[in-house]
């Protein structure tokens, strides 16, 4: 392991603690649970009342309580949504960048069968808030999916294997949702779709994968086109053997910085919903939520230092041990 | 010689231009929070569109917000009232000396114009279609070409004031050739307006440019010199106006500022900012933590009086009594023992707002029920009434009834997402649920949505402000049981007859010892009942410069009273 500098160790000794008083939250003693009101210490300053060692909001919460939960919050929330975006965008950039539009060879009635599911799940899908009783039928006419592709595969135009052009599809589908800027997308969705911890992670995690897959991509393009790669198909592995065993590891390192800058993407947007006031609800825990506070009372420094300070120093340590990844697989790469 | 002539009056005429300016027109410069996006008398989009409404067209009532109680604006004096069993009767004489911008007389003849361009189809007055309905007819005295009598619905009390509650339009500007003169009132339907010259009179209506024009068309005081929409409205004084003699004699004819300019500021932080820097004069409904920083700030006090006039606006909790958690009172009940009001006021609004028993406010003496006593938070009283009621607690904590098939007890509540006072209140009532064993969820939406979730009975609690005013007590667009489902206000789900007829009792009640014990009847039963717990009556803050007096305070909105306001010489 190469030698790091200082920051390094400091960015890493941050989140550690991070993690570790995440974690333990809910064994502290402490006398307030998130979301829980005093009203009887509104805007109390660091240790002007007791049991609020760094003082409460403008709405009675206890900052210390709200800043440890919060942290909860990051893993609950931001850490879900990053790994499932990181899963998207690497299943999507890697077959995109494998495949490309001329390699992947699909029989026609798999190509027939694909489209009525989508048909389908396109005329279904807009029913399910309106129609309480939809996921039946939806669910007996997908049934049918596999019969046509028997009955479509019995035929010889049914049989005959045509390239997919699985590139410009995942492409298209990425230049559709960037097409829109996501940060409206999501304060839009997040209006009339209120969000739960369950529901940001799936938001989060499926909205902001264009980026990261694109740069998955342009890798495993380049990485087809090495020799070892060529190699393997000489020796008459299979496609999923190269792809899994000798492609996929070499994306490791782009993986794990992207993963990290994603992260403090997340980070800062799952706090800047919550300061908006349409993130979570304001029983759990959020930095944002005690950063929206602050604007009740601009007075009220601690309620801005204490979670600006914690948010600061995350998003800076993150982005540290990003750099650190990067410079790590550039020089492997090298 | 010459020269020092020449001199000195150079010189005198730089001295007199270095003087100070004299002092401007008379200007009052108010913070509008959104644009009012039409100025048709018709639409009344909003209440910024009233107020501009208001200024530059006239009805024959109007209200006296000071004394409240509805006082004659255009009319010589409040209608005289008939009725039978099957119509009532409003007898209207307008002023002698009205008049329009252009020297023409306001006649009975142009109020009959208006209720017609007020029903034409095609126009955009659905509003008014709805609103002033049960005006059936019109008779113009044959004598006295101002005199005229209104034919309307039987009597309700509410009748004596609408009548007389919308703005004059001219008819010799608007229809010159008198067409719909011809089609009586009640028969203005789309059959008659295929006529070619109804259509094409309608037609002129629909191109007058009503909804940016105002001014022309108004026999108001005012008149609008600009207008960029989402930034200012200007109005200013007419110089000539027929109501200048009577100035006065006739207080609510008073129009004394030259220029009202209103600036619009959606943004609360920014408004806060143009107040402190001098850029407006007046700023309503200041949010309560800005208004306490004013109080506390020397130099803002110094220049601003700084004002809390009640207001008609309550915040209440509202049950879903269809849910089985909240069908028994005895819940709902309890559930109002955990609300701590006194904490809330303190917290949430700086103390700007009072504590009521229930829908009427306890400013209004004689109608307040004030042997009631006010909900306590008392989580003791709560858990008491919980088992009252049927609820048990189990080793954990949690509340099971076997009589409901949801268990344990739990809720969610509903409120508008971004207002701090409702997520203060909804997290005050989560925390002292939970201390005794009820999970509460908070679901903040945004506000179509909410009243959507409303509307079709998809919440457990829900937050909201309702805003009544001191001329009606009519509750039956709430609480009535026809008002349920998705067209009507009655969000509870409450309503039994014998409350639905208390509240017609209610609504048609005329003399104020009447009205008097079927309000104090009716605070009654919804203290017992409990479908809404009103938590507080909420105080208008207001910060207007000091050098206006005559500021016409009151509970009404907006609050004040901008025509009446005198500019102190300055020093």
């Amino acid at each position: 392991m190469p030698k790091q500098p200082w920051y390094w160790w400091v960015a890493l000794g941050w989140l550690g603690i991070l993690l570790l008083l995440s974690l333990s939250a809910p064994f502290f003693p402490l006398p307030y649970q998130p979301g829980q009101t005093d009203v009887y210490a509104i805007i109390s300053p660091p240790g002007a009342s007791p049991g609020h060692e760094l003082g409460t909001d403008a709405l009675g919460r206890d900052v210390l309580t709200e800043l440890l939960f919060g942290a909860r919050t990051l893993l609950q929330v931001s850490l879900p949504a990053t790994l499932l975006l990181t899963v998207v965008a690497t299943l999507l950039g890697t077959s995109a960048g494998y495949w490309g539009n001329n390699r992947w060879y699909l029989p026609r009635a798999t190509g027939v069968a694909a489209l009525y599911g989508l048909v389908i799940c396109l005329l279904y899908l807009p029913l399910t808030g309106q129609e309480e009783k939809v996921v039946l039928p939806w669910g007996l006419w997908l049934l049918l999916m596999p019969l046509l592709k028997l009955l479509v595969g019995k035929t010889r135009w049914g049989q005959v294997r045509k390239p997919a052009p699985l590139d410009t599809w995942i492409l298209t589908l990425a230049a559709l949702l960037s097409s829109v800027p996501r940060l409206i997308l999501l304060v839009g969705l997040a209006a009339v779709l209120p969000l739960s911890p369950v529901s940001a992670v799936l938001v989060l995690g499926l909205l902001f994968w264009p980026g990261m897959m694109r740069l998955i991509r342009a890798e495993m393009r380049r990485i087809r086109a090495l020799p070892y790669i060529e190699a393997a198909q000489a020796l008459g592995l299979t496609e999923p053997q190269i792809l899994v065993r000798h492609a996929a590891p070499a994306l490791k390192g782009l993986v794990l910085s992207s993963f990290l800058l994603y992260l403090a993407l997340v980070i800062a947007l799952e706090t800047t919903l919550s300061f908006l006031g349409i993130g979570l609800p304001a029983e759990h825990a959020s930095w944002g939520h005690l950063l929206a506070a602050a604007r009740l009372a601009p007075e009220a420094w601690w309620v801005v230092l204490f979670p600006g300070g914690c948010l600061l120093l995350t998003l800076l340590s993150i982005r540290v041990l990003a750099g650190s990844q990067k410079n790590k697989a550039g020089s492997h790469l090298k | 010689m010459f020269g020092l002539w020449f001199r000195t009056a150079l010189l005198l005429v730089l001295l007199a231009s270095c003087q100070a300016p004299s002092p401007p027109t008379a200007q009052v410069r108010i913070r509008w929070a959104r644009d009012p996006e039409s100025l048709h008398p018709h639409t009344l989009a909003n209440a910024m569109a009233l107020q501009a409404v208001n200024l530059t067209y006239q009805s024959l009532l109007a209200v006296d917000a000071v004394h409240q109680r509805f006082v004659p604006l255009l009319a010589d004096s409040l209608p005289a009232v008939r009725r039978n069993e099957s119509a009532s009767f409003f007898t209207y004489r307008i002023r002698s000396s009205a008049t329009w911008d252009d020297g023409q007389p306001i006649l009975a003849s142009d109020v009959a114009f208006t209720l017609r361009a007020m029903r034409c189809p095609g126009l955009p007055n659905e509003r008014m279609q709805a609103q002033y309905g049960f005006i059936q007819d019109i008779y113009i005295s044959p004598k006295d070409a101002r005199r005229f009598t209104l034919v309307c619905a039987p009597y309700a009390p509410d009748y004596v004031t609408l009548s007389g509650d919308f703005a004059i339009l001219p008819e010799h500007l608007l229809d010159s050739g008198r067409i719909l003169r011809r089609i009586p009132l009640a028969r203005l339907d789309s059959a008659a307006t295929r006529q070619p010259a109804v259509a094409a009179v309608i037609g002129r209506l629909a191109a007058a440019g009503l909804e940016r024009s105002p001014g022309r068309y108004g026999s108001g005081p005012y008149r609008l010199v600009d207008w960029k929409p989402g930034q200012q409205l200007t109005l200013e004084r007419k110089r000539a106006w027929w109501a200048d003699p009577l100035q006065r004699t006739v207080p609510q004819l008073l129009a004394r500022p030259q220029r009202i300019s209103f600036q619009i500021i959606p943004d609360q932080t920014t408004a806060l900012l143009a107040l402190r820097r001098n850029e407006v004069d007046v700023y309503a409904g200041i949010p309560p933590a800005d208004f306490a920083r004013l109080q506390y700030s020397a130099s803002d006090t110094a220049r601003l009086g700084l004002y809390t006039p009640d207001s008609y606006e309550m915040i209440v909790a509202g049950y879903n009594t269809r849910k089985p958690t909240f069908s028994n009172a005895l819940v709902r009940q309890a559930i109002s023992h955990l609300i701590n009001v006194p904490g809330i006021l303190k917290g949430a609004v700086h103390n700007l707002g009072y504590a009521s028993v229930g829908m009427i406010s306890p400013h209004q003496l004689l109608f307040y029920n004030d042997s009631l006593q006010a909900d306590t938070f008392d989580p003791a009283a709560a858990t008491a009434l919980l088992r009252r009621a049927g609820w048990r607690q189990t080793a954990d904590g949690k509340w099971q009834n076997p009589a409901y098939a949801v268990s344990p007890l739990a809720f969610t509540i509903s409120y508008r997402a971004g207002n701090a006072a409702y997520e203060f209140i909804a997290l005050q009532l989560r925390t002292a649920a939970a201390r005794i064993g009820i999970t509460v969820q908070l679901q903040p939406v945004e506000s179509s949505l909410l009243t959507q979730q409303l509307q079709t009975g998809n919440f457990d609690l829900y937050l909201r402000s309702i805003v009544g005013n001191p001329f009606a007590h009519n509750f039956i667009p709430l609480l009535h049981s026809r008002s349920t489902g998705e067209a009507g206000g009655n969000y509870t789900g409450f309503g039994s007859p014998a409350t639905d007829r208390l509240l017609e009792r209610l609504a048609a009640a005329e003399d104020t010892a009447t009205k008097r014990t079927l309000l104090r009847h009716f605070q009654r039963i919804i203290q017992r009942e409990r479908p809404l717990r009103v938590l507080y009556f909420t105080r208008n803050p207001i910060a207007i410069t000091k050098r206006f007096t005559n500021l016409g305070l009151s509970s009404l909105s907006p609050g004040y009273e901008v025509t009446g306001f005198v500019e102190q010489p300055r020093p």
